[in-house]
């Protein structure tokens, strides 16, 4: 499965949900369904703009795990 | 005039589904303490025979069965059009495709199909045991109700489609 690693770039960066929010203008409620996992596609323009308001990179924020079963 | 949301045609709609909805309310209860009385005061059930022109061999407790076989008919009409006005309620709310109705519509398409056999019954029942006729019905209206059904549960499809739709449109950040 792909997981987003929105959390622990957020706790690495001292930055909170809200703050991203205003740098991003992306809002707090789709920064946190992001953050919780629950997000079910991401679109490249929103990528382009967590990349950018965090200055990272993709791989950064997203990790491909392998699936127990 | 637009379709769904505030002011709308569906509002209008759900309106008129409101009134229609209590009022087919008060014809079941009607139904439901005539019966009731028929069963309780035997005099009545003649009195009913003579106005309304019924078999003068029925006795009052077959005239109550009779009304209650009406009024569960109506009873089903009435969670029918309690189905429909929670589907249009949403409809109002330009909020189309809620998950629950989904399961409203298939619930509607099993009442109509209920609804449908409980009627072949009631007809079977009422020629067989009490002796009353009725027109027969032919043609493409024997076959209606059915069509109606099957429309409605592929709608209940297509309503499934579309919430799954907006549940991942919803996640798509």
């Amino acid at each position: 499965m792909i997981k987003l690693k929105l959390a622990e770039v957020l706790a690495r960066k001292r930055l909170s949900i809200v703050e991203l929010s205003d740098r991003s203008g992306l809002s707090v409620r789709d920064l946190e369904i992001l953050r919780d996992q629950k997000a079910l596609a991401l679109r490249l323009r929103t990528l382009d703009c967590l990349c950018r308001s965090l200055s990272c990179t993709p791989g950064d924020l997203i990790e491909y795990v392998r699936d127990e079963d | 005039m637009r379709f769904l949301g505030p002011r709308s045609i569906s509002s209008l709609l759900k309106t008129a589904l409101d009134v229609v909805y209590y009022g087919l309310f008060s014809l079941v209860a009607a139904v439901v303490a005539l019966s009731v009385c028929l069963l309780s005061v035997p005099n009545l059930a003649s009195e009913a025979v003579r106005r309304f022109n019924v078999d003068a061999s029925l006795s009052a407790g077959s005239m109550a069965f009779m009304l209650m076989a009406f009024g569960a008919s109506l009873a089903g009409y009435l969670l029918i059009m309690h189905w429909t006005r929670l589907i249009f309620r949403t409809l109002a709310e330009s909020d189309v495709f809620h998950p629950d109705n989904t399961l409203r519509l298939r619930w509607i398409g099993f009442g109509l199909g209920a609804l449908e056999v409980f009627g072949y019954l009631a007809r079977g029942v009422a020629s067989g045991v009490f002796h009353l006729h009725f027109e027969p019905i032919y043609g493409l209206r024997a076959v209606t109700t059915w069509f109606t059904v099957l429309v409605v549960f592929v709608l209940a499809e297509v309503f499934k489609e579309g919430a799954r739709l907006r549940h991942e449109v919803d996640h798509t950040i």
